[in-house]
């Protein structure tokens, strides 16, 4: 069969008619482009959350009190689910104990509002020993000026997002500047609302590290936080350095043993791995979508095919009375499918790279932390889809195409 | 050797002999509307380079029997041979062949493909057939050239007259060098002068050329101006006119 000169027939036909032609490539386009942008995008999110992730110390344990399950009132009211363990003193001396842990950091940590200079924030208060800042983040830098001073009770460090809030022109603080906090809460023995203020001096300001606790928080000196937020002894949560990361899963074993499903353990690689289910789940979501317009796309070659067999079946009869096979109609036909689908897929790649730049810049406009965040474009992803899109195609054109093949001479050319 | 040449080769072999026989053709159109008799048993010989006029009132047949002839259309009884070979015995693909190589159609209103260039219609049957593509513009030309269109090789067909279409329609007909031109009111769409200007043509293509032209007509001087006149009448031979 003389291929080259059955393209050039199609083409022909695909030229003749060009509005339709180019809106049935136009939906092709915007299938496989969705689905390359989206593929891009969530391959980016990815990288960049591993990145992230990568700058995080890989020997912390997160440990915490795990709450009683169905306790409480559903409409939000009464009293928090009482927990099932208290992180006190004893529990961090029993960690401390154990084999493999090479330091135990108790915290607590609460809401709080800080005043400065007549303006407002609120924002969480992780109070530790500042100095042990450097476990938790190893890569944690401060900006010039500051001093990390480990018992100074009036001393607070902020994150950079605190000082320097996104959207702002002027810092909320400065290091060397006096802040107040206010803690509110409500006494547990009356009932009512009370609050409780002091005065901090900015001792620091800490460049951003990637561990989301620490970026969007303050510190300060943990006996200044028993005091002021009401703790009385009792941590938010026990963070547990084990001697390497290879002894992560061992120290969690060893205080598993000690307190069952009383307590709760947390490790960058659970976190990590959490945010990547998470991550693939959206990526088979977005995929779906995709899918579905490249579907879509597909109705639409059937629908223009159809169109065309049918405004063409003169045409049809015609050809197949000077003697052309039905095999040659069906090859005519369908390279119009396969031309809609390579033309349209290409360009959808195209515009899909494009689309995943925007993407992106899309979600980094509205987090400042995820600036430098790429999407992601894999050869033989954007192999598959073309391929995807293309193979659908010549499938969409399948059923007009055999109709064409299909109908006797005579009927094709007595039809008006 | 190419088929076509095969098949000349096979035309020439039977000069002078019979190029199609139709053998008591019926045909029974059944439709929402009723059952139609179009043919009701037609014998018939056409001779190798005979120009014959197929002549009969409106709804008799002729459109029915001409595409029976160029395997379009299947008889409900009844054989057609074309060089000897029982067509319907064919399968469809062995026939689609048979259409290729040994009829060339011409229709009333042309059917040519507007989107692409005269020269490329005329060509087409021999895209078909797989000819050569040096060979296929080469002969594609000449035949444009002899039928007077050669300017007109590279447009579009909508810009031509009438006439001029219907020269392009025979061009291709004559492409791969059939054994049998089947026209059904070829100048059916054209003014007196034009439609003369074509039967002129056709006329030469069996006297000059050696070609079996099976013609339908309406116009009586037509016919007498053919070798000879089949006269259908209810799907049966009326009579046939000598000339
Ligand atoms: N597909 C069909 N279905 C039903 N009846 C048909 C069909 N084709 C033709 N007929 C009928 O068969 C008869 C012969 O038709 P045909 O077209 O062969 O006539 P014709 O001699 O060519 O007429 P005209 O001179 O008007 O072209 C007519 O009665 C016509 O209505
Ligand atoms: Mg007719």
């Amino acid at each position: 069969m003389n291929i080259k000169e059955i393209f050039a027939l199609s083409i022909d036909a695909l030229r003749e008619r060009k509005t339709r032609s180019a809106l049935t490539i136009m939906m092709v386009v915007v299938g496989s482009s969705l689905m390359v942008a989206l593929n891009g995008m969530t391959a980016g999110f990815s990288n960049f959350i591993n990145f992230q992730f990568s700058k995080l110390a890989p020997n912390i344990l997160f440990v915490t009190s795990a709450q009683s399950e169905g306790g409480g009132d559903p409409f939000g009211g009464g009293p928090p689910p009482a927990p099932k363990i208290t992180l006190n003193e004893a529990v961090v001396s029993r960690i401390r104990s154990l084999p493999f842990v090479s330091d135990v950091i108790p915290s607590y940590q609460a809401g709080i509002t800080l005043e400065a200079g007549g303006k407002k924030a609120d924002t969480t208060v992780f109070s530790i020993d500042p100095q042990k800042l450097y476990v938790i983040a190893p890569t944690i830098e401060f900006v010039e000026g500051s001093s990390i001073r480990q018992n100074d009770p009036s001393a607070i460090l902020l994150s950079d997002r605190v000082a320097n809030p996104p959207g702002e022109n002027t810092p909320f603080a400065v290091v060397g500047q006096t802040i107040r906090a206010t803690y509110t809460f409500v006494d547990p023995d009356t009932g009512k609302q009370e609050s409780e203020s002091r005065s901090f001096v900015v001792s620091g300001i800490m460049e951003p590290t990637g561990n989301p606790t620490i970026d969007s928080a303050v510190v300060f000196n943990r006996i200044t936080g028993n005091a002021m937020l009401q703790k009385a002894g009792k941590y938010d949560a026990i963070l547990v350095a084990a001697e390497s990361g290879e002894f992560v899963d061992a120290v969690e074993e060893e205080i598993r043993r000690l307190y069952g499903n009383d307590i709760g353990i947390t490790t960058p690689e659970a976190i990590l791995e959490t945010i990547n289910e998470f991550i693939a789940g959206f990526s088979s979501f977005t995929t779906s979508i995709a899918l579905v317009a490249l579907l879509v796309g597909a109705v639409g070659i059937i629908t223009t095919l159809y169109t065309s067999v049918t405004e063409r079946i003169r045409e049809i009869g015609t050809m197949k009375a000077i003697g052309a096979q039905n095999s040659f109609i069906l090859v005519l036909f369908l390279s119009e499918a396969l031309t809609i689908g390579i033309i349209g897929a290409t360009a959808g790649m195209g515009v899909g790279v494009m689309g995943g730049y925007v993407l992106i810049a899309g979600f980094a406009s509205q987090d400042p932390s995820s600036q430098n965040m790429t999407p992601v474009f894999l050869p033989q992803d954007m192999g598959t889809v073309w391929g995807l899109s293309v193979g659908l195609s010549v499938l969409a054109g399948m059923y007009p195409a055999w109709r064409a093949s299909r109908t006797p001479p005579i009927v094709a050319l007595r039809r008006e | 050797m190419n088929s076509t040449e095969e098949y000349a080769l096979q035309n020439g072999a039977i000069d002078s002999q019979t190029v199609l026989k139709v053998d008591n053709v019926t045909k029974v159109f059944e439709s929402a509307a009723g059952r139609v008799a179009a043919l009701r048993g037609i014998d018939l010989e056409i001779k190798r380079g005979e120009f014959v006029s197929i002549v009969g009132p409106s709804g008799s047949g002729k459109s029915t029997l001409l595409n029976i002839i160029g395997a379009l259309d299947k008889p409900t009884s009844g054989k057609v041979y074309i060089n000897g070979i029982d067509i319907f015995s064919l399968d469809d693909s062995e026939m689609a062949t048979m259409r290729n190589h040994l009829i060339g159609f011409i229709f009333q209103s042309y059917n040519l493909i507007n989107r692409t260039t005269v020269l490329k219609n005329v060509a087409l049957p021999g895209i078909i057939s797989e000819m050569g593509s040096e060979e296929r513009e080469r002969r594609a030309m000449r035949l444009l050239q002899v039928l007077g269109i050669g300017d007109k090789a590279q447009y579009k067909p909508v810009n031509l007259s009438g006439g001029q279409q219907q020269r392009v329609a025979i061009a291709r007909s004559l492409m791969n060098d059939p054994a049998m031109i089947l026209a059904d009111e070829p100048t059916g769409n054209l003014d007196t002068k034009t439609g003369s200007e074509v039967f002129g043509l056709l006329r030469m293509l069996s006297s000059k050329f050696r070609r079996t032209v099976v013609m339908v007509t309406h116009n009586p001087e037509l016919a007498e101006a053919s070798d000879r006149a089949v006269y259908i009448r209810d799907g049966r031979v009326e009579k046939e006119v000598s000339h």
